[in-house]
């Protein structure tokens, strides 16, 4: 195999382009299934995926991409690094990495992802503000939804 | 900060909730029309009630607990933790959870048994109050019509914190069956009522029991033996309404190292067939058979089966049905009740031939029974 075609390039939505190990970008399943269908060249275009957001998942991808020669990286040191990983993200990085997990079908990052969210979304206001939900309950509604789960809403 | 758009697939959402605590979960039911029943599609909740963290306000956090889980009794539920102060309720509102009335030192369990929680896996009750090292098991009468509704449960354990002795009761329930596990290394006190029968149970571990009270259906009686190997004060009461119908075994490994104290009412009144297989011989469990011989008023049959694996061993096969030998003694009390003299009559296997003289250790063993009386 020659060196270009162990190597792959993904675009992002805003048109940046990442060189990457086959090895790596194939943990997304939706990579994957691209490139067995042959439909796509050299270049995978990732219509719903910032660049910002494609880099952090192509560092998790690569951290756990197991490639020719690294492959003892022990499970502890994998755990930490992901818990770095997802520490300083803001939740709005936090959601995209969550869609762009989804997206390109990556299960570990997926999971991931979505616990970190759990570990740091604590309010109902937090909900709303980073997932723009917009409240289409009448008061009435509400104040029955309340009701109903009155144990939920208990301090 | 940026505005996340993307989030309209309710899988997404489902999936982030999974790994919310289950308070957490629950209350985006009041984000958006959406969400409001995302949180029950969350297969693995985990209903967490502590009096402790709402001291102030428990009787109501307690009625809103409760309305919340019979409001949502069929949704899935992963564990059930209840951590209740018994002072903090009116009874009736207690009793309809878990109420535990104490009487005569036991403790009573109450269960809500129309709350149905099909895929409940564990059990955990904690701060049970006990007034005394005392449970009663025939109170697993209502643990059961609650278990009832619980198909899946595998694992229940009560834990007794505030007292001298910690009380863990573990069952393990397969589809359709019911039983339960005593696991309990420091009850000092136990004593089991049990009407029932039970596919499984086990006791295990009480190295500190003094003194127990067993009163069971004979045909699992050895269960409840078996591991009482150090209890000082015991008990037996053997259900003959039972005996007539079901075999009485107990396990050969007894060990009584103290005091044997048959309760003779039962026996005067009840036992009338007494059955124990693998019998040994030893001096503890003379002992049983002795008291159970002196008290039993109403005995008319009592049979003591010993297992020898002779046979087999001599053939140099390995130990199977067909090759062990069971040599089976009969010892029949005369139906005349102001007699103390028993008639024995051996019984022998078919394949004897290959075995020392049957019945010659046995009446000596009668004589000793004879003679201790």
């Amino acid at each position: 195999m020659s060196k270009s075609e162990k190597k792959i390039v993904l675009k992002s939505l805003d048109n940046e382009a990442f060189e990457v190990e086959k090895a790596v970008a194939l943990q997304s399943q939706t990579i994957w299934v691209m490139c067995e269908d042959k439909c796509v060249g050299n270049e995978i275009p990732l219509e719903n995926v910032t660049g910002q957001i494609l880099a952090k998942v192509i560092d998790y991808c690569k951290k756990h991409a197991v490639v020719d020669g690294d492959g003892d990286e022990s499970s502890e040191e994998l755990k930490n690094w992901d818990t770095e990983f997802t520490k300083n993200m803001d939740q709005s990085t936090l959601f995209n990495m969550i869609l762009a997990a989804n997206y390109l079908n990556i299960k570990s990052l997926l999971n991931l992802t979505c616990q970190a969210v759990a570990d740091k979304t604590k309010t109902i206001d937090e909900f709303h503000t980073f997932l723009n939900i917009e409240n289409n309950f009448t008061p009435e509604e509400e104040a029955q939804i309340c009701q109903e789960n009155l144990w939920a809403f208990d301090d | 900060m940026d505005k996340i758009i993307g989030f309209s697939e309710d899988e997404l959402v489902v999936k982030i909730l999974s790994f919310l605590p289950t308070k957490v979960a629950v209350s985006t039911s009041v984000l958006s029309k959406q969400w409001k029943n995302l949180w029950k599609r969350v297969g693995k909740l985990k209903l967490e009630y502590d009096d402790n963290e709402s001291k102030n306000k428990s009787l109501k956090s307690q009625k809103s607990f409760r309305r919340f889980v019979k409001r949502n009794r069929d949704s899935a539920l992963e564990s059930l933790s209840l951590k209740l102060s018994p002072e903090l309720y009116e009874p009736e509102e207690f009793e309809s959870w878990v109420g535990f009335a104490v009487s005569r030192g036991y403790v009573l369990v109450r269960f809500p048994t129309r709350v149905c929680l099909p895929s409940l896996k564990t059990l955990r009750l904690r701060n049970v109050r006990l007034d005394d090292d005392v449970y009663d098991v025939q109170d697993v009468e209502y643990l059961q019509a609650f278990l009832r509704h619980c198909p899946v449960l595998e694992n229940l354990i009560l834990e007794h914190i505030q007292g001298r002795s910690r009380l863990t009761l573990e069952g393990i329930y397969p589809t359709g069956y019911y039983g339960y596990a005593i696991n309990t290394p420091s009850l000092k006190y136990l004593k089991v009522k049990v009407r029932e029968y039970y596919h499984f149970c086990s006791i295990a571990n009480l190295p500190k029991l003094e003194e127990a009270y067993i009163d069971v259906d004979c045909a699992y009686s050895y269960k409840f033996i078996q591991p009482i190997t150090s209890v000082k004060r015991l008990s037996l009461c053997f259900r003959s309404h039972y005996l007539k119908h079901e075999r009485c075994s107990v396990d050969p490994t007894v060990c009584w190292k103290n005091e044997l104290n048959c309760d003779p009412q039962c026996f005067n009144t009840s036992l009338e067939t007494f059955k124990w297989t693998g019998y040994e011989g030893r001096q503890e469990e003379r002992d049983v058979v002795t008291c159970v011989l002196n008290n039993a008023r109403c005995l008319k049959t009592a049979t003591v089966l010993t297992e020898s694996r002779i046979h087999s061993q001599t053939t140099g096969e390995p130990p199977s049905k067909t090759t062990k030998a069971v040599r089976e003694r009969r010892v029949n009390r005369q139906a005349d009740q102001s007699e103390s003299q028993y008639t024995v009559r051996v019984k022998s296997g078919s394949d004897d031939s290959k075995m020392p003289c049957p019945g010659e250790p046995f009446k000596n063993r009668t004589t000793r029974i004879a003679a201790a009386q």
